[in-house]
């Protein structure tokens, strides 16, 4: 196999760049802020979204796509993660009323990944409680983090202490690749 | 091995899911020996992708780049303003007890997650609800949380279709065929319990068409992608131990479950009958299945009161639909205030209105027609890409009449406040259609529905 030069390569880099700026944009729009020409942009958008890295809609916009995500994901070490996150999340907070996280690192290092507010707050200082989701090794690759509402009870956060164990086993389930079909 | 030419975009592209396979992070040799990729061209393309924050090198290494970090907060701040819209949309509209007061125990297995293989064709979603059955008011509420999902969503939806099947499982079979050949993307199915039902949900899911089931399920090996309904255990548990601790633990009582063919009666008369078993000196005097109608409860009750009379201690009903029969024959027998048994059953407007006027002791847990839209919402989730959960549990309530909670039993809500004076009869409470929805009065426009009309029309009285 041989690869014939590096030809559109950065305008790979480029293009996913300039998604992350702005969620919604045509190929015509994203060709003049990369500075490419406007068929070498069709090209490229045409085999991103083949690979799934980004998406276009009926209208024709672009937007990054699941595997652009999911290798965003990968940056942390758990791009399996990507997609049963945040279906778990919304999952964890609907049923606890508890704002739900998934955050990558500790102390100072912390980053939150995903996020599924409870409504109305944006914050996510409170009262918490959170659960590491492991590798079948045992290592921690990411930890789960609830944020009570004030003046949530000891029992409520007892009983959200549950729930938060059952979404922290699914998602070990599918880090390590032991999801059910 | 023969030559393939690969351009520098199919390479980097192949690099970049390589490094999602590999989790972040692989040497270039195993990157070279998974894409095919030359190591010589492999450390060009990473150069050039480096310079975009894509990957990192490190001594014969590449990871995932910082652009990566950018990715994903960029993600999160697009299901953050998805989900926003969710709640508007729907969570404000569910009622939701504080966890420690909801007296079940949280399931502890893992969750089980679906997604569809195939993502439909790009556009507006062309949406299909098939409805087992429009023959009681719970139906029509549930048709209208449909359809109030569907309005909220109808940039994105082509169509909504509804179609009842009138309790005749040929005729659901047809229906659901008949949406599936229509082009519908997506399927929102109350099913009837039919093999014929089953085949055909099967067919429509061989097709690719997404089905969301609500309120009934269906058996194991009936593929679907999620199932959106709420906890019947709970509400036949939860009022069969409030009947028996408010008679103390002794006394005979009627059990007047819904409709014999329905999972949800089902799954309520047995965590019903599982509690009353715990419960020695409780009698059942009768399981008489009721459809779910007042006019049979009313008959059955007339009966056993001229046979049993005072020896009715309690009526045990899953729903108010059927027991405001009962309290009628009560009523009709001659039993004044204060003096009918205790009942259980809510969802009605009129079974809470009746227990009010009658002073009768009651316990509900309503049975929410919020899961229709919940349903919808699943069902968009799906239809776009997402994982969504196989099961969604509605949340509900736990309702008392004032100074009627027992040991075990308390109130999330009294009956005397969640009751709607001002409000048809055949209301049914738990809707989250808001605090003037009248299911007399409804109307929506979503596409697919004309001049307004709701599919559920000509079926209110």
């Amino acid at each position: 196999m041989s690869v014939t030069g590096t030809t559109g390569v950065m305008a790979v880099g480029q293009i996913l760049q300039c998604l992350t700026q702005e969620s919604m944009v045509t190929v015509t729009e994203l060709a003049q802020r990369c500075g490419i020409a406007r068929s070498t942009a069709f090209d490229i958008v045409g085999r991103l979204e083949a690979a799934g890295l980004v998406e276009r809609t009926a209208g024709g916009q672009v937007s990054v796509g699941p595997a652009a995500i999911a290798f965003g994901f990968a940056r942390f070490g758990f791009a399996r993660l990507h997609g049963p996150a945040e279906a778990v999340l919304m999952w964890l907070r609907d049923e606890t009323c508890a704002s739900a996280a998934l955050v990558s690192g500790s102390g100072g290092e912390e980053k939150i990944i995903l996020m599924a507010a409870a409504d109305g707050r944006k914050s996510m200082s409170g009262e918490t409680l959170s659960k590491a989701v492991r590798d079948a090794s045992g290592k921690e690759m990411a930890h789960l983090r609830l944020t009570f509402p004030p003046g949530a009870s000891r029992a409520d956060r007892a009983r959200a202490a549950l729930h938060l164990q059952r979404a922290v086993d699914t998602l070990a389930r599918y880090l390590n690749g032991r999801e059910d079909s | 091995m023969a030559s393939i030419q690969y351009n520098g975009i199919d390479a980097a592209i192949a690099l970049i899911l390589a490094l999602i396979e590999s989790n972040a992070e692989a040497s270039t040799a195993d990157l070279s020996r998974s894409t095919g990729i030359p190591r010589s061209s492999l450390h060009r393309i990473a150069l050039a992708l480096s310079a975009c924050g894509v990957v990192e090198r490190s001594r014969g290494r590449l990871r995932a780049g910082p652009l990566g970090e950018v990715l994903v907060a960029a993600n999160a701040e697009r299901v953050g303003r998805a989900d926003h819209a969710r709640i508007q949309r729907t969570l404000r509209r569910l009622k939701r007890v504080p966890l420690s007061q909801w007296p079940m125990l949280p399931a502890t297995e893992p969750l089980s997650l679906s997604k569809l293989a195939v993502i439909p064709r790009k556009g507006r979603y062309r949406i299909g609800f098939s409805n087992a059955s429009m023959d009681n008011p719970w139906r029509v509420a549930l048709v209208h949380s449909v359809e109030y999902a569907a309005a909220n969503l109808s940039e994105h939806i082509e169509w909504l279709l509804v179609r009842h099947a009138d309790d005749d499982p040929e005729r659901q079979a047809a229906d659901i065929e008949a949406l599936a050949e229509a082009g519908t993307d997506g399927l929102i199915v109350s099913a009837l319990a039919s093999p014929l039902v089953h085949q055909a949900i099967r067919k429509a899911a061989a097709r690719g068409i997404a089905i969301v089931l609500v309120d009934r399920g269906v058996p194991p090996g009936v593929a679907h992608t999620s199932f959106v309904t709420s906890d019947d255990a709970a509400i036949g548990r939860m009022t069969a131990l409030w009947l028996a601790e408010i008679l103390k633990g002794k006394g005979s009582v009627l059990i007047l479950p819904g409709l014999s063919g329905a999972e949800p009666a089902q799954r309520r008369l047995a965590a019903a009958q599982a509690v009353f078993q715990g419960f020695p000196a409780i009698h059942p005097l009768a399981v008489e299945w009721t459809g779910w109608r007042a006019d049979r409860a009313y008959d059955i009750v007339s009966d056993a009161i001229s046979k049993w009379g005072a020896q009715i201690n309690g009526v045990w009903c899953d729903s108010g639909l059927q027991g405001v029969g009962s309290l009628k024959a009560f009523a009709d027998a001659g039993y004044g205030q204060g003096q009918v048994p205790p009942h259980t059953g809510g969802d009605l407007n009129l079974a809470y209105k009746l227990a009010i006027r009658l002073h009768v002791r009651l316990a509900a847990v309503d049975y929410p027609p919020t899961m229709g839209m919940m349903a919808v919402e699943v069902l968009f989730s799906a239809l776009r890409g997402h994982w969504v959960p196989r099961f969604v549990s509605v949340p509900s309530e736990v309702i008392l009449t004032k100074g009627s909670a027992t040991r075990s039993v308390k109130p999330n809500l009294w009956a005397e406040d969640h009751v709607r004076w001002d409000l048809p009869d055949d209301l049914i409470l738990a809707t989250g259609l808001g605090p003037a929805y009248n299911p007399r009065s409804f109307r929506t426009h979503y596409p697919g529905n004309l001049y307004n009309r709701s599919a559920a029309q000509g079926n209110i009285s």
